[in-house]
């Protein structure tokens, strides 16, 4: 695609919706969000209003990667200051730490990446998306970019391991036959297969937690964001855990993991954010320690 | 799609079944007063139309008027537009009709020296469906004439009975809004519980990035149901109603002089659609404060 149409750039991000980044000739640059199986040239001359681009979606002037970027992020509860004045630039397919001790804003940050919660100043662009200028209606749109871990797995209690799954996918109107197939798919990885109709007070902290990763990847997101996954787990589920959101990330997803664990940290290489009071206090890779 | 949220409003309701029994049994009732105040002003309009319809003006003559004069009023009378029919009742046809209907009575009459009563005209008046004024000025007219004595007609206690009519409506219009208020906050009530019950699990879809769409639309299903049952719920409970009493009639003498008849199938139908748009009227101002914080 590249060899085609040399300043722009093709970007697959999930649900098919490319992006396509176009560089005019006074090399300033803009995204625009392409339907699949759209040329540029169809684009261009469709009279159909298509999904043109958006105000709040950002130019990317760096030509890299580049999947989160903060600016000078700020984020306050009242008098409490949970994130100071903070910059970040995560590359797709980063593996990325976030540590620090209680309080050091690691959950307040995933947070602000899912839309969770404004900032109070600052800006983030994910995947060409300016979190402060999106529309509530299109947070959604977000969060499918997204998949989320939690440390209490927020699995839904009365619907089952495949119905928690599912969800992901019928909330983005997936056609049924896709999703029996998906859910199945990725229930298998997590080796969830044998328990498709268990309720999720059935099952053990760890199978939660795997039902809970299942969900956080069946939408192919580009993020994969994880709080505190293994906190709750034993240490072998803990393992399996761990070594299943790599194996998703070996896939192509950009992992943020908040935790206190630096021992997974270590293991697993990747690069290290730590934050102290809300402050960037540490940036490096695990590899320069 | 469409059959994931009709499966999310099914679970909904077999989740929080008694909370629902309670909502459709509540718009059931309403639903059946107020529809029971449509069936009886229906029944009762029908009625007076038909009686109206029957109203004839007898207009009693004085008692020296001479043949002439009579055949000249009579010219005069069928000049008159609004009349339909007029029909010449002389003294001794009067009596006779009296007699007749009064046989079981004879001994009352057999005293009588001669005939008491004077020549009338019996006068049909073109329908005059709803339009008491109308009458009323063609009974004066009538009566303006100089050769009638007086004239008698059943104006009195059919307007008395209209007015009560009228009445039955309006309240059937105050007791209709209130019961279509209560309703929408009846359904309001019960889904502000199942949202309130489930406030973790629609927290965590749109986690996973489900739009307000895909919340809202099982409870608006879940509100249209409460509704839809609800109506029907009512209407079936008139109609047993309806049915218990007009056997009942039947056995009766009453039952000849009256045709009472049931609420048409589009009415029927009106009042069901009515009670879905209440049930959905009720989720949407829950959902929009639900949704809101």
């Amino acid at each position: 695609m590249e060899a085609r149409i040399r300043e722009n750039r093709w970007q697959h991000s999930p649900h098919s919706v490319r992006t396509f980044i176009s560089k005019n000739k006074a090399g300033q640059s803009k995204t625009l969000l392409l339907k699949p199986a759209m040329s540029a040239w169809k684009y261009k001359k469709s009279k159909l209003k298509m999904r043109r681009p958006e105000k709040y979606t950002m130019s990317n002037p760096f030509g890299r990667d580049l999947v989160i970027r903060m600016f000078h992020v700020n984020k306050h509860y009242g008098a409490k200051q949970a994130l100071v004045d903070l910059s970040l630039e995560i590359n797709q397919n980063e593996f990325v730490f976030v540590t620090g001790p209680s309080g050091a804003g690691k959950s307040t940050l995933l947070k602000l990446l899912y839309r969770g919660e404004p900032v109070s100043g600052g800006q983030i662009i994910i995947d060409g998306m300016n979190l402060g200028a999106i529309p509530d209606k299109r947070i959604p749109m977000l969060r499918r970019k997204i998949g989320i871990i939690f440390q209490d797995y927020k699995l839904i209690v009365r619907k089952t391991v495949f119905d928690n799954v599912a969800l992901v996918l019928e909330a983005a109107g997936q056609k049924q036959g896709l999703i029996q197939k998906k859910v199945r798919s990725v229930l298998r990885i997590v080796g969830m297969e044998d328990r498709l109709d268990a309720m999720p007070p059935s099952l053990s902290g760890g199978e939660q937690q795997r039902v809970a990763v299942a969900r956080a990847v069946v939408g192919d997101p580009t993020i994969i964001l994880a709080d505190e996954p293994t906190a709750s787990l034993d240490p072998e589920s803990a393992r399996i855990v761990f070594e299943l959101i790599q194996q998703f990330h070996e896939k192509g997803a950009t992992v943020l993991i908040a935790t206190h664990d630096l021992e997974m940290a270590r293991r697993s290489g990747g690069r290290l954010i730590r934050l102290r009071s809300g402050r960037l206090e540490n940036d490096t890779h695990m590899s320069d320690l | 799609m469409i059959r994931i949220y009709i499966k999310r409003a099914i679970e909904d309701i077999r989740n929080n079944r008694m909370i629902t029994l309670v909502t459709i049994v509540t718009i059931a009732l309403s639903v059946l007063i107020v529809s029971s105040f449509a069936l009886f002003y229906a029944n009762i309009g029908k009625m007076l139309s038909t009686w109206q319809e029957g109203i004839r003006i007898i207009a009693y003559l004085k008692a020296d008027a001479t043949e002439a004069q009579i055949a000249e009023f009579q010219q005069l009378l069928s000049q008159i537009p609004d009349i339909d029919r007029i029909q010449f009742i002389p003294k001794d046809e009067a009596l006779a009709q009296l007699k007749e209907q009064m046989k079981h009575q004879e001994s009352l009459l057999t005293h009588l020296r001669g005939n008491p009563l004077p020549d009338s005209f019996e006068v049909s008046a073109r329908s005059q469906e709803g339009n008491w004024d109308k009458m009323e000025v063609l009974a004066s007219r009538i009566k303006s004439f100089d050769l009638v004595e007086d004239v008698e007609y059943g104006q009195k206690w059919l307007q008395r009975i209209a007015q009560m009519v009228e009445l039955f409506r309006l309240a059937g219009y105050g007791l209709g809004a209130v019961f279509l208020i209560a309703g929408v906050f009846i359904v309001a009530n019960t889904i502000r519980l199942v949202l309130y019950s489930r406030k973790e699990e629609i927290e965590i879809m749109r986690l996973v990035g489900a739009a307000n769409n895909f919340i809202q639309a099982p409870f608006y299903l879940q509100g249209l149901i409460l509704g839809g049952l609800g109506g029907a719920g009512g209407v079936v409970i008139l109609m047993a109603a309806y049915l218990t009493v007009t056997a009942k009639l039947r056995q009766t003498m009453i039952f000849g002089f009256i045709h009472l008849s049931f609420l048409s199938p589009p009415v029927c139908l009106s009042i069901v659609l009515a009670s879905m748009l209440v049930g959905w009227f009720g989720c949407y101002l829950s959902l929009r404060q639900f949704l809101k914080n």
